[in-house]
């Protein structure tokens, strides 16, 4: 039922639980006037009771579970874990690239980019092919939305010439 | 009533009136496919063009889409673990798990022949009890609809598997979420940290999206980037299901359907709901319920019924009195408007070809979604031949494109990533993130409704909470299964999990 790492989820839900009942307060202390018997932050706060209640339960069955076991956890498989995480990371952060950079550089020049980046981190290396399902792909989509369901799609820099 | 019905089966069973149907469904299954499009984009991206038509052939066109566009968002759910639509987003628990497991002809087999089942069911429901089905969802208040959303929200406790707080605690979390954005009753921004791109909460399908897709791209991610011929499928069946499996999922299509058509009438409570409930209750009611969440095609036929059926029943408040009860039914109203018709108890006496059309439009609808999402299948199958790096890239640009089309902003491609890393992590320990996206979507309806009544009772909390039969009789329901999953949950033997890769 309970895993030896439930304490990092006990741990991070009891400060979400206080972080929005702090937060709670600070709302509370708008209102000037309210007919509303629950108020604005009624359901967030025993939302954030429950989750501190359940990030407490997490906590000790995590230390019941790491009392009982003989071993602690290999230290060699977490550092495995990093290097694997690597993917994870680096696909997060292209996204986020694409997605604050997208509205100045232009879906049709970002599109291909962020496709490429993509298939690098999942191994695809040969340049010709990366290339050329990056460009198709965003002709596609491009054609899809852009003309087919007829969505503004950010050109950026080539507004001049498109726009 | 019969010789509406004649002037109905006079009226689309011309060939302009099929052509617009099998358009319309055609083009509502496409736009329920594409992440980021559901059927009431794909309906107003239609609306100018049904400005120069017949007003039948207008309505019968955004009937059409509005069935189809229901049923497209389970291919992507089944295919790649992506909701089309947020209405597909319970399809994807088990649709993917199938898929997973090979059985891609079978998942997408049953939520074909579901939808059909339900989209077809809700239409002759329609047909027969719309003025009495208006009439009784009139009955539901705030107090009801909050107790709605409580039974519905107790799947939550059974999401979490073997651990019941996991469960509970990714429900709290989505409800929180929820609550994010502008208070519905004072205005006061909440937890937004003045983010105006906050003011208005979360977008349900940047959430979903990322949730659902984003977290499996990044899991892929990293398998994929360790070994380039990493397979998440293995050998595909592309057959769909025979008989000897359609019969076996029927019943649970015919009961999810009727969920589909009650829910779909309450103004305000749409297939995004009827969903999550007709999943939560086959799975509480089944014998084999331990198997949903691991590939169970009643996970499949459930939903996809339901969220179909919500069609003709969503229809009900239209056109009984004349109330949109949903964004895809506030087009049809537009629609309807466009060509002088107002819609009401006096639209059946007044113009009853209008009403009687949409009935059998709706049956002849499902009978082309049918005979169209064959087709459509057969196709969308192939995309499993795809190499699995070049399926990563590109699904994972398709929903970052489609989160842009349904905002026009690119934050919401932050929030899906956002979302997305936060799936990846609550799958990493263990806690399923399908609780929160259930609490996301009822906890709209829970605060809005729990206030509203509260506001009513004046603050007597008694009086909002058991204000009629049908909402004590929902909470009753609803603490019962509560306290009977929790048990059962709890009785079962500690086990104690030690490894370390969640």
């Amino acid at each position: 039922m309970f895993k030896h790492n439930d304490y990092i989820v006990g741990i991070v839900s009891i400060l979400l639980g206080l972080f929005i009942i702090a937060q709670g307060e600070m709302i509370e202390g708008q209102i000037v006037m309210s007919i509303d018997p629950a108020g604005p932050t009624a359901l967030p706060d025993l939302m954030a009771y429950i989750i501190i209640i359940i990030g407490v339960v997490l906590i000790g069955g995590a230390w019941f579970v790491n009392k009982a076991l003989a071993e602690k956890p290999d230290k060699k498989k977490i550092q495995d874990m990093v290097i694997e995480y690597k993917a994870v990371i680096y696909s997060c952060l292209v996204s986020v690239i694409y997605a604050m950079l997208l509205e100045f550089v232009g879906y049709l020049i970002m599109t291909p980019i962020l496709m490429a980046a993509l298939l690098w981190i999942v191994q695809i290396r040969k340049i010709s092919k990366v290339i050329k399902i990056s460009v198709t792909m965003t002709a596609i989509l491009y054609t899809v939305f852009a003309f087919g369901l007829r969505v503004k799609l950010p050109l950026g820099f080539l507004e001049i010439f498109l726009g | 009533m019969l010789e509406g019905l004649l002037i109905g089966v006079e009226n689309v069973f011309d060939f302009s009136s099929l052509a617009a149907i099998a358009l319309g469904v055609l083009w509502g299954i496409i736009g329920g496919m594409i992440p980021g499009i559901n059927a009431t984009i794909a309906m107003a991206l239609l609306l100018p063009f049904t400005w120069g038509m017949e007003p039948v052939n207008a309505i019968l066109l955004l009937a059409g889409v509005y069935c189809g566009g229901e049923y497209g968002g389970s291919i992507p759910a089944i295919l790649i673990g992506t909701p089309g639509t947020t209405a597909a987003a319970a399809t994807t628990i088990d649709g993917y798990e199938l898929h997973k497991q090979g059985k891609t002809g079978i998942a997408l087999g049953t939520s074909l022949i579901s939808s059909s089942f339900g989209g077809f069911l809700s239409a002759l429901v329609l047909m027969f009890v719309a003025i009495p089905l208006a009439s009784v969802a009139l009955k539901f208040g705030p107090s009801e609809y909050f107790a709605l959303a409580i039974a519905g929200l107790t799947l939550i406790c059974s999401l979490g598997g073997r651990n019941v707080f996991k469960g509970l605690l990714a429900g709290a979390i989505g409800i929180f979420v929820a609550t994010i954005g502008y208070d519905p009753m004072n205005g006061i921004p909440r937890y937004t940290f003045g983010s105006l791109h906050l003011a208005d909460g979360f977008e349900m399908i940047a959430l979903m999206m990322g949730l659902f897709a984003v977290s499996e791209l990044l899991s892929q991610a990293q398998e994929l980037s360790g070994d380039a011929e990493f397979n998440i499928v293995g050998e595909v069946d592309t057959r769909l299901p025979g008989w000897n499996v359609i019969k076996t999922f029927l019943p649970t299509s015919f009961f999810s359907s009727l969920m589909g058509v009650v829910i779909g009438a309450m103004p305000g409570v749409g297939a995004s709901t009827a969903c999550w409930v007709a999943y939560s209750e086959t799975k509480r009611w089944s014998k084999d319920g331990d198997t949903f969440g691991k590939g169970n095609i009643k996970g499949v036929a459930a939903p996809e019924a339901a969220n179909n059926a919500v069609t003709g029943g969503a229809l009900v408040p239209l056109l009984a009195l004349g109330i949109p009860g949903s964004n895809s039914t506030a087009i049809m109203l537009g629609a309807l408007m466009i060509h002088n018709v107002q819609p009401g108890p006096l639209l059946f006496t007044r113009q009853p070809e209008i009403p009687y059309s949409i009935f059998i439009s709706l049956l002849v609808a499902n009978i082309f979604m049918l005979i169209m999402g064959y087709f459509i299948v057969k196709l969308a199958i192939k995309v499993t031949k795809i190499s699995k790096p070049i399926l990563f890239a590109s699904i994972m640009t398709l929903v970052f494109t489609g989160s842009f089309a349904y905002s026009g902003e690119t934050f919401s491609i932050l929030v899906t990533i956002g979302f997305g890393l936060l799936g990846y992590l609550m799958k990493k320990f263990t806690i399923p993130y399908t609780a929160t996206v259930l609490g996301f979507v009822l906890g709209f309806i829970m605060e809005a409704n729990l206030r509203r009544a509260l506001l009513i009772s004046k603050g007597n909390w008694t009086e909002a909470l058991f204000n009629s039969g049908i909402s004590t009789t929902l909470i009753i329901l609803a603490v019962l299964a509560f306290v009977g999953t929790t048990y059962q949950n709890l009785k079962k033997p500690v086990d104690i999990d030690t490894s370390v890769k969640a």
